[in-house]
C-alpha cells in the first residue's frame, strides 16, 4: 500500500471515530430529551411525589441532590487544598511524589459501591451516624477528592519558580507566598476541579444509597442526620417499576433534569478554567 | 595570587570602603556536582560589584546564595561561610525572611504579578509592616519615580502591570524590591531580556543606586561591566579567578585567564 493511501486511510478511520462518539453521545441525549420533556412541567419542577413517584414532582430530590454535592464540595475542599499545596511545595524527594501519586490514583480507582459500603459500616454502623445526607456528602467527598485535588495541584504547580522567588527575595516567609501568591492562582484549579467532581458526584447512586437516601416519604431535611431523597435514587426506584407507564414516564423526566445538572456543572467547570487562565500561562 | 589578594585588599583600604558582605571557602555541591569551589569575594558597600564569567560558570547559583534562595534547590549543599555586616548567614538559626528585606533580589525576566502597577510596587512592603493609604501612595510616587517610571505611568497606576513593556516591567521589578529599603540589591542578569534603550535606562540607575545601596551585578556582557562596574569579581567553572577594583583589572589583569576573557569573550578552564 503506498503512503498516501495508507495517510488517507488513517484520516478516514479518525473522522469516522469522532462521527461516531458524537452520534452515540447526541443519540443519548436525544432520547432522553424525547422522553424526558413531556414529563416535566411546572408541576413536575415544584412540586413532592406521590404515589411513589408515579405522580407528583421532584423538588425534593433535586433539593437533595443538590444540598448533598454542596457539602460534599465544601468538605471536599479544604483537604484538596491541603494535600495539593503540601504536595506542590512541600514534597522535594521524587519517591514520596511517586507514592502519593500512587494514592490519589488509587483512591481514583476504587469502585463507588465500595465507598457505599464503606460508609455503611464506619458512619452508619461503627459511628451510629444513622442513615443521614451529610454521611452521603462525607463519602462523596472522599470519591471526588482526587480529582480535586490533582486539578487543584496542576494549577499551583504550573506557576512558574520565578513567581515563588519573586515574593520570597522580598521577605515574604513561605506561608504568605502560599496564602498571596499561589492559592490565588490555585483557586481556579480548585473551583475547576470541585465542578468537575460534583458534576460527576451528582449522579452517583452506588455510594449513597445505603447510607443517606430514602427512595419515598421525605421532604426537605431539617437536620444533618436525615435521609433525603435524591435524583439517580429515585430514577433507580421509578425504573423498578416500570410496568407502570407513569412512573416511566417521570423516570425519563427526572433523568433528563439529572442530566442537564451534569451538563450545567460541566460547562461551567469549563468556563470557569477558560476564564481564569492565569499567570501559569504566561 | 596571594600577592594580588593582598593588594586588592590594600587599594580597599586605600579608599576607606569597607565589605559589606564577605564569601569565605564558599562551596556548593547539587547532588555530585561541585557548581562552586571555594570561592572567597568581599563586596564593597556602596559600589556596583560586577561577576562576570561564562555560562554556566556558577555565576547565579554564586548570587543565589547571598540571599539563600538557593536553600530551596533539590540536593543542594553549602559549606564555608557568608558574612553580612559582620555575621554568618548561613546558620540554622538566620531569619531568613528579615535578611531577604536586607538584600533584595531582582531577576532575569521581570516578573510581575497579575495585580496593578500600584499592587506591584506595595507587594513587598505591605506584607511586613501596616501602611496607611498615604503612605502607600508615597512608596509608590517614591519608587517609581527612583526608576524613572512616574512619568510615564502616574496616570494609570491601576493598570494591569503585565500591560507595561518588558523594560518597563524590570524596572517595575526594581521599584518592588527598593519598597522594601534593602541594603543589598542582588541583579542577575537584570538587563539580558532587554532591548538596548531599557539596558542603558537601568545601567544608569545602578549607578545612581549606588549611593544608597550595595550593588551586586551578574552579566554575560563585559562592555556592561566596563561600564558600570566598580568592583569585578571573574569566576570560571566554579572557580574564582580574579577579583578587585574594576578599573584596574580591565586595565591590566593579573591573571591570562581574565585577560583572555576580557578580550574575547572566551575562556579555557
Ligand atoms: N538546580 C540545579 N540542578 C542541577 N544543576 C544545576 C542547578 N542549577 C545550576 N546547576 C548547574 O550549576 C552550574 C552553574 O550554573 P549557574 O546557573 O550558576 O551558571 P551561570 O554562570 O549563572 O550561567 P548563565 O550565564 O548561563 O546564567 C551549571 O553547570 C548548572 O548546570
Ligand atoms: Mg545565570
Amino acid at each position: 500500500m503506498n503512503r498516501q493511501l495508507k495517510n488517507k486511510l488513517f484520516t478516514y478511520a479518525t473522522w469516522i471515530a469522532v462521527i461516531l462518539s458524537t452520534t452515540i453521545l447526541f443519540f443519548l441525549f436525544g432520547v432522553i430529551l424525547w422522553n424526558g420533556l413531556p414529563a416535566i412541567d411546572f408541576n413536575f419542577l415544584s412540586q413532592a411525589s406521590s404515589n411513589f413517584g408515579a405522580s407528583g414532582g421532584i423538588i425534593y430530590q433535586i433539593a437533595g441532590s443538590v444540598l448533598m454535592v454542596l457539602f460534599s464540595a465544601l468538605i471536599c475542599l479544604p483537604v484538596a487544598i491541603g494535600t495539593a499545596i503540601f504536595k506542590s511545595e512541600y514534597v522535594i524527594s521524587k519517591k514520596l511524589h511517586a507514592i502519593i501519586n500512587t494514592l490519589i490514583y488509587s483512591l481514583n480507582g476504587i469502585p463507588s459501591v465500595i465507598f457505599g459500603i464503606f460508609g455503611l459500616i464506619l458512619f452508619v454502623n461503627i459511628l451510629g451516624m444513622g442513615i443521614s445526607w451529610i454521611v452521603g456528602s462525607i463519602i462523596l467527598a472522599m470519591m471526588i477528592l482526587p480529582t480535586v485535588t490533582l486539578s487543584t495541584y496542576h494549577s499551583i504547580n504550573s506557576i512558574p519558580t520565578v513567581y515563588r522567588e519573586s515574593s520570597l527575595s522580598l521577605g515574604l516567609t513561605k506561608w504568605q507566598v502560599i496564602r498571596k501568591v499561589l492559592l490565588p492562582q490555585g483557586f481556579s484549579g480548585a473551583v475547576t476541579g470541585l465542578l468537575i467532581g460534583v458534576a460527576r458526584a451528582i449522579g452517583e447512586t452506588a455510594p449513597i444509597m445505603f447510607i443517606a437516601t430514602a427512595f419515598s416519604g421525605v421532604a426537605f431535611p431539617n437536620s444533618f442526620s436525615e435521609p433525603v431523597s435524591t435524583l439517580p435514587t429515585h430514577i433507580l426506584a421509578l425504573a423498578q417499576q416500570a410496568t407502570n407507564p407513569d412512573a416511566l414516564q417521570n423516570a425519563w423526566g427526572s433523568s433528563l433534569v439529572l442530566v442537564t445538572l451534569v451538563v450545567l456543572f460541566s460547562i461551567s467547570a469549563l468556563c470557569f478554567r477558560l476564564k481564569h487562565q492565569t499567570i501559569s500561562k504566561r | 595570587m596571594e600577592q594580588h589578594i593582598l593588594k586588592s585588599k590594600l587599594s580597599v583600604v586605600g579608599k576607606t570602603t569597607e565589605d559589606i558582605i564577605k564569601l569565605e571557602g564558599l562551596h556548593i555541591w547539587i547532588k555530585e556536582n561541585h557548581i562552586l569551589d571555594a570561592i572567597d569575594v568581599n563586596i564593597p558597600k556602596n559600589k556596583i560589584t560586577c561577576i562576570i564569567g561564562p555560562s554556566g560558570s556558577g555565576k547565579s547559583t554564586l548570587i543565589r546564595s547571598i540571599n539563600r534562595i538557593n536553600d530551596d534547590v533539590d540536593g543542594i549543599t553549602t559549606q564555608g561561610n557568608i558574612n553580612f555586616n559582620g555575621s554568618s548567614i548561613l546558620t540554622s538559626d538566620t531569619d531568613i525572611a528579615s535578611l531577604r528585606t536586607q538584600i533584595g533580589m531582582v531577576f532575569q525576566k521581570p516578573c510581575v504579578f497579575p495585580k496593578s502597577i500600584k499592587e506591584n510596587v506595595l507587594f513587598g512592603i505591605r506584607h511586613l509592616k501596616k501602611l496607611s493609604k498615604i503612605e502607600k501612595l508615597q512608596i509608590v510616587e517614591e519608587n517609581l519615580k527612583t526608576v524613572s517610571l512616574w512619568k510615564e505611568v502616574s496616570h494609570r497606576l491601576n493598570d494591569k502591570a503585565i500591560s507595561l513593556s518588558i523594560g518597563q516591567q524590570q524596572r517595575l521589578c526594581i521599584a518592588r524590591t527598593l519598597a522594601v529599603k534593602p541594603e543589598v540589591i542582588l541583579l542577575d542578569e537584570p538587563t539580558s531580556s532587554l532591548d538596548p534603550l531599557s539596558t542603558r535606562a537601568i545601567e544608569d540607575m545602578m549607578v545612581k543606586l549606588k549611593e544608597e545601596y550595595t550593588i551586586v551585578f551578574v552579566t554575560h556582557n563585559i562592555q556592561q561591566a566596563k561600564r558600570i562596574a566598580d568592583h569585578l569579581i571573574f569566576i570560571c567553572d566554579g572557580k574564582l579567578i580574579e577579583q578587585g577594583n574594576a578599573s584596574a583589572l580591565f586595565s591590566c589583569p593579573q591573571n591570562s585567564q581574565t585577560k583572555a576573557y576580557l578580550k574575547d569573550q572566551y575562556c579555557a578552564c
